[in-house]
């Protein structure tokens, strides 16, 4: 090989590599941090494009495509590794490195199909070997520059824009793989057959096999929105089967509320007659002393009873028995752990415009959240409003929070929770149900004062 | 000028409420000025409804022979809903939270301690009279009223504004608040201001809330650490903007 070959094959390594660094540059999704890891990139890139460029020697009029061939895959290669290393994931990154390769190799079957059609040059390199390659990346250097700008703003449109977490990060792992799959077609396919018989038939194949690529593309893309989809039905069957045990343990909790205050009664009614029993014996006797001793031990016992009775009766004006049933519960759990709890329904609720089960899974979530968050404060409170203004049903858990509550948005993140697993999801399923009402239903939160309140307002048109 | 409105059967008590505010306007040299002191409340139902402008009212919540307070309030509410409404009360029935919510009032005003009455009066007049006439950038109130609420959003407040995915549902996220109302993000734009920049198709960030933009993430990062998106349409634009409002 002579000297003017090695700066040959040189100069096409340089100008190849300096375009990948430019195409970097111009995607705003930012792949280093930090400039000595790019600097360290761009060496390593530079000795991976040099040796490939070295690989497979050919003296055949078409080496250069079989040189672009080694060096879109080598580079590839590298970055999908060293990147993968670096940043021990495959994300985005890798995707974007693909997509500056696929537009150097655009550019190049774009400008080679100009030549043949258009100019009707068929065989350029032959006869003027050198200036050829010149001229040649002299022209592709624009060309790939203008493909990449155009894939690097479509990639922004298609990934920016979208809002869910869910979707980025789906679209963020796939796509690399997707242009993974793209790259190894160019490698095997394009260039072995086209090396062998130059015509315009060939020309047309490459660009139909192109256009495959872009219909595989499309077709990939839309088969992930269809999974996002399906991980979304998922997810609501999951919410449902979910609702149907809490309504389940919500129904036999308040059947267990009953049976206690029902042998409470029972119980009740038994001391009462013996309590009457008392009372006559030492009005028959005219102890009144003891009477009156007697008596004022009763009072005693009528502020224990009065206690037990007390929680029921707030709950009258509720006339929607899962309602009453989860609120019975959820107070008494409440009591039990010493919190001080106040439900105010000024008149009877008969009904609410949504779902019965959707509402008493919100509730329950609201009231689990409250008590286990006033717990930790020093005046444990909860306050449960439920009335009626104007056009609509409002719901308000109030409680009081501890200082280090995390702010709004942290605790209606999925799966955040500062308790065990599982129920860590409880406000963003409280979330995804408000939000399944649309307009009808708007949930308000805020921390004010040492009170942690939730709003729940349902429309009744 | 605002005009304010009294209703308060007990003649003495009026009397007095009257004198407050009238010593309290003439030391501070406030622009306002008693409109009406009635013990009626039909006087002040055709008052509000005479006067389209932001007013002050201070109801009693127990007007004997009358429809009382609570009720008055959530009336002349639903006349004004941007009024000023301060109920005097007798007892503290301002724990109860279905009190609260039924008419959303500024304050509420014990007649119990004379002295105490008298400086919460003069500080309810000094805060409507700084909201009334303070409405600079800094803490300009826009009202948001839908079918079945209505919401006082303080604009300085706001960190963002988000759609939700359905419905035209707006989520407005503050420091230590998120409420939701409905409208689109396109009506409540004008209302809002220069601070606040269109930042994506679904997102409106408030440029002062800003602490710092990540370009990976393709997000703008809030005072309190919550992330707002920002489309690439518009990522050149909000950088300018926050250049122009540093």
């Amino acid at each position: 090989m002579s000297p003017k070959e090695y700066l040959e094959l040189f100069l096409i390594a340089a100008v190849y590599s300096g375009l990948i660094f430019l195409n970097i540059n111009l995607f705003n999704i930012g792949i280093f941090n930090n400039n000595n890891k790019k600097i360290i990139f761009y060496c390593l890139l530079l000795l991976v494009t040099v040796l490939s460029a070295f690989l497979g020697l050919d003296h055949s009029s078409d080496y250069l495509l079989i040189k672009q061939k080694y060096l879109v895959v080598s580079t590839f290669l590298f970055s999908v590794v060293y990147l993968s290393i670096t940043n021990k994931k495959f994300d985005l990154n890798t995707y974007v490195l693909m997509l500056v390769n696929g537009s150097y190799f655009l550019s190049f079957i774009a400008l080679k199909a100009i030549l043949i059609f258009i100019l009707q040059i068929n065989d350029i390199f032959g006869n003027l070997m050198n200036l050829g390659i010149v001229i040649f990346m002299i022209t592709q250097l624009p060309l790939s520059l203008l493909f990449s700008i155009f894939m690097s703003e479509f990639i922004n449109r298609f990934y920016f824009e979208v809002k869910s977490k869910t979707k980025r990060s789906i679209i963020s792992t796939m796509l690399p793989i997707i242009s993974f799959i793209l790259v190894s077609l160019i490698f095997l396919f394009i260039p072995n057959y086209y090396y062998e018989i130059r015509n315009k038939v060939n020309i047309l194949l490459s660009f139909a096999f192109l256009i495959i690529l872009v219909i595989f593309i499309c077709l990939v893309t839309l088969s992930y929105f269809y999974i996002i989809k399906n991980e979304k039905d998922l997810e609501s069957l999951e919410i449902d089967r979910d609702k149907f045990e809490d309504e389940l343990e919500n129904i036999t909790n308040y059947m267990n509320a009953l049976e206690n205050s029902t042998s409470e009664l029972r119980k009740f009614k038994h001391d009462y007659t013996n309590i009457l029993s008392v009372i006559g014996l030492y009005l028959e006797e005219k102890e009144y002393d003891k009477l009156k001793e007697y008596f004022y031990e009763l009072s005693d016992y009528n502020k224990v009873m009065n206690l037990n009775l007390k929680g029921m009766d707030r709950l009258k004006h509720i006339k929607i028995l899962q309602l009453k049933s989860l609120f019975s519960y959820k107070i008494i759990q409440s009591e039990e752990r010493e919190i001080k709890t106040s439900v105010e329904i000024p008149q009877d609720i008969e009904h609410i415009p949504m779902n019965i089960i959707d509402l008493s899974r919100i509730l329950g979530i609201l009231l689990d959240n409250a008590i286990e968050a006033t717990v930790k404060t020093e005046n444990p409170e909860i306050n449960i409003a439920m009335m009626e203004i104007d056009d609509s049903f409002l719901i308000v858990v109030q409680n009081t929070c501890p200082k280090d509550t995390p702010p709004i948005y942290e605790i209606f993140k999925k799966g955040f929770s500062t308790k065990g697993r599982r129920r860590g999801d409880g406000l963003w399923i409280v979330k995804s149900i408000v939000e399944s009402y649309g307009e009808r239903i708007t949930l308000d939160t805020q921390i004010k004062d040492g009170y942690f309140k939730h709003e729940l307002w349902i429309s009744k048109q | 000028m605002i005009n304010i409105a009294i209703c308060e059967d007990n003649f003495k008590q009026r009397d007095y409420i009257n004198t407050i505010i009238e010593n309290y306007i003439i030391r501070e040299n406030l622009n306002m000025k008693i409109a009406l002191s009635t013990d009626k409340s039909a006087d002040i139902l055709e008052f509000a409804k005479d006067h389209e402008e932001r007013a002050i009212y201070f109801l009693d919540i127990h007007l004997v022979n009358d429809i009382g307070g609570v009720e008055l309030g959530r009336q002349v509410r639903t006349i004004d809903p941007s009024a000023f409404i301060i109920f005097v009360t007798t007892y503290s029935e301002v724990s109860s939270l279905v009190f609260e919510y039924r008419v959303a009032a500024m304050d509420y005003i014990l007649k119990d301690d004379k002295a105490k009455m008298k400086t919460r009066i003069e500080d309810c007049l000094k805060e409507a009279s700084d909201l009334y006439f303070n409405e600079s950038r800094f803490n300009r109130i826009i009202t948001v009223k839908t079918s079945h609420k209505i919401l006082n959003l303080r604009v300085e407040d706001i960190l963002f504004l988000e759609t939700s995915e359905k419905a035209h549902k707006i989520r407005v996220h503050e420091m230590n608040s998120q409420k939701e109302f409905y409208a689109t993000l396109k009506e409540i734009e004008s209302q809002l201001g220069n601070d606040f920049y269109r930042c994506h198709k679904s997102f409106i960030v408030n440029v002062r809330k800003i602490k710092e933009i990540n370009k990976t993430l393709g997000c703008a990062i809030m005072a309190n650490g919550e992330q707002c998106y920002i489309s690439n349409k518009y990522f050149k634009g909000l950088v300018k903007c926050l250049q122009k409002n540093t």
